[in-house]
């Protein structure tokens, strides 16, 4: 099975030092796969910048040790990326005017899911996900903050974006450390539900799309 | 719900800048800056996602008592509002460049009287960038739009938004055993295609 990986899920293992956990998970699911873009958003874009200097040298190593295989740009990844980044932004209208709520970044990651036949993309940030797996939910969003209730969904440009990408699910940070946990493959750092709450606690603070109810939930079923 | 919201120009925010400046009005400066940055968003605006930067740095500043009650910062506010005037200037002109070149002139005196008249570390120009981000990306745009917006990492908007409560008011569509549980069935699945 494959994972196309956005930059923050790689980011959030690296800052929590769950880097090396990357190389066990992988041999349990599959290939790991990112674009350049995200190589470059975790590791050129930031290796002149001490404060994440450390994060992008250990990032770097993973990716070197063929733990993530980087897909190299072609004609093909352009074309679908520059279509997931037509109807992307310009699926919501608040207001009548058209939402530019991804970048290029993301839809290259986004196109990869469907040139590569891949399973999941792996993402901490809400939009993307929430893109995928639940644009409905954004339109709750987009009301809510905006307050108005003139916000529309293009249905034909998601039903076409969805062709793109193919039938894929999110997951993410917190989701993989937990498939982890699961399979043992944590033993050797910890194997208790209150160290895992620590962990799951640790990704939340770096960002990952998750509810203190959610992990409080999690540990109390276990 | 408001529904009829007046668009707002570069030109108006400014000129309402200086008013609410002139009066110390925190406020209605935080008012402004809501409204400019809803358009930044909507738009993906980068003009009026400085202007929201300087404003948001501005009212910080008149905050503090200990900062605009000192004879320095009457010296510093008229320098900002020479510059905002100069700002509305340009844009008259329709030199646009010129415009944000006044705009980051004022960020600079901002970040000079906040460094020394301000007592803590964190700058607030850098401070305003990220909250400003993550409202954006409270608004719906994905983090890099958001941290593009305001000129920021990814790493610094998602390092913010995960001390925010942000991610606890968002609806659960699965739950974390739900998606290992799906995981867990799909890796068994496709086994066959690792080998």
């Amino acid at each position: 099975m494959k994972i196309v990986f956005d930059s923050g899920v790689i980011i959030s293992f690296s800052e929590t030092c769950f880097l090396s956990l990357f190389k066990d998970i992988k041999e349990v699911i599959g290939e790991f796969i990112i674009t350049k873009n995200v190589h470059f958003e975790c590791v050129g874009k930031v290796k002149h910048v001490m404060r994440f200097k450390l994060s992008s040298v250990k990032i770097e190593k993973e990716i070197n040790s063929h733990v993530f295989d980087v897909y190299k740009s072609d004609k093909q990844l352009d074309e679908a990326t520059n279509k997931i980044m037509y109807l992307t932004n310009n699926m919501f209208f608040v207001r009548g005017k058209p939402l530019k709520i991804i970048q290029i970044g993301e839809a290259e990651s986004l196109a990869l899911l469907g040139l590569t036949d891949a399973s999941y993309l792996a993402v901490d940030e809400r939009t993307t996900r929430m893109l995928v797996e639940q644009p409905h939910s954004l339109i709750e969003i987009f009301k809510r903050k905006y307050k108005t209730n003139k916000v529309n969904f293009d249905e034909q440009k998601y039903i076409k974006f969805v062709e793109l990408i193919g039938n894929v699910n999110a997951i993410r940070s917190v989701d993989l450390l937990f498939f982890a946990f699961k399979k043992n493959l944590l033993s050797n750092v910890f194997n208790d539900k209150e160290s895992l709450k620590g962990a799951l606690y640790a990704m939340k603070f770096k960002g990952c799309s998750v509810s203190f109810e959610e992990i409080n939930e999690l540990i109390d079923s276990l | 719900m408001e529904d009829e919201i007046k668009f707002l120009s570069l030109p108006d925010v400014i000129k309402y800048t200086i008013v609410y400046l002139d009066k110390k009005d925190y406020e209605s400066l935080h008012m402004i800056e809501n409204r400019a940055l809803e358009q930044a968003i909507t738009d993906y605006n980068k003009d009026f996602s400085e202007v929201c930067v300087m404003i948001y740095g501005l009212r910080k500043l008149i905050s503090k008592k200990h900062i605009f009650e000192t004879e320095e910062w009457t010296a510093y506010q008229k320098r900002i509002i020479e510059n905002l005037n100069l700002s509305l200037t340009n844009y008259r002109d329709e030199d646009l460049s010129k415009f944000n070149n006044f705009i980051k002139d004022t960020m600079a005196i901002i970040k000079d009287a906040d460094r020394k008249l301000g007592r803590y570390v964190s700058v607030v120009i850098e401070d305003g960038r990220i909250k400003l981000a993550s409202t954006a990306y409270a608004y719906g745009l994905s983090a890099a739009q958001a941290s593009d917006l305001l000129s920021i990492s990814k790493k610094q908007l998602m390092a913010y938004v995960g001390i925010t409560k942000m991610p606890d008011e968002d609806k659960q569509f699965k739950s974390i055993g739900e998606r290992v549980h799906l995981l867990d069935v799909m890796s068994g699945v496709n086994a066959g295609d690792n080998k």
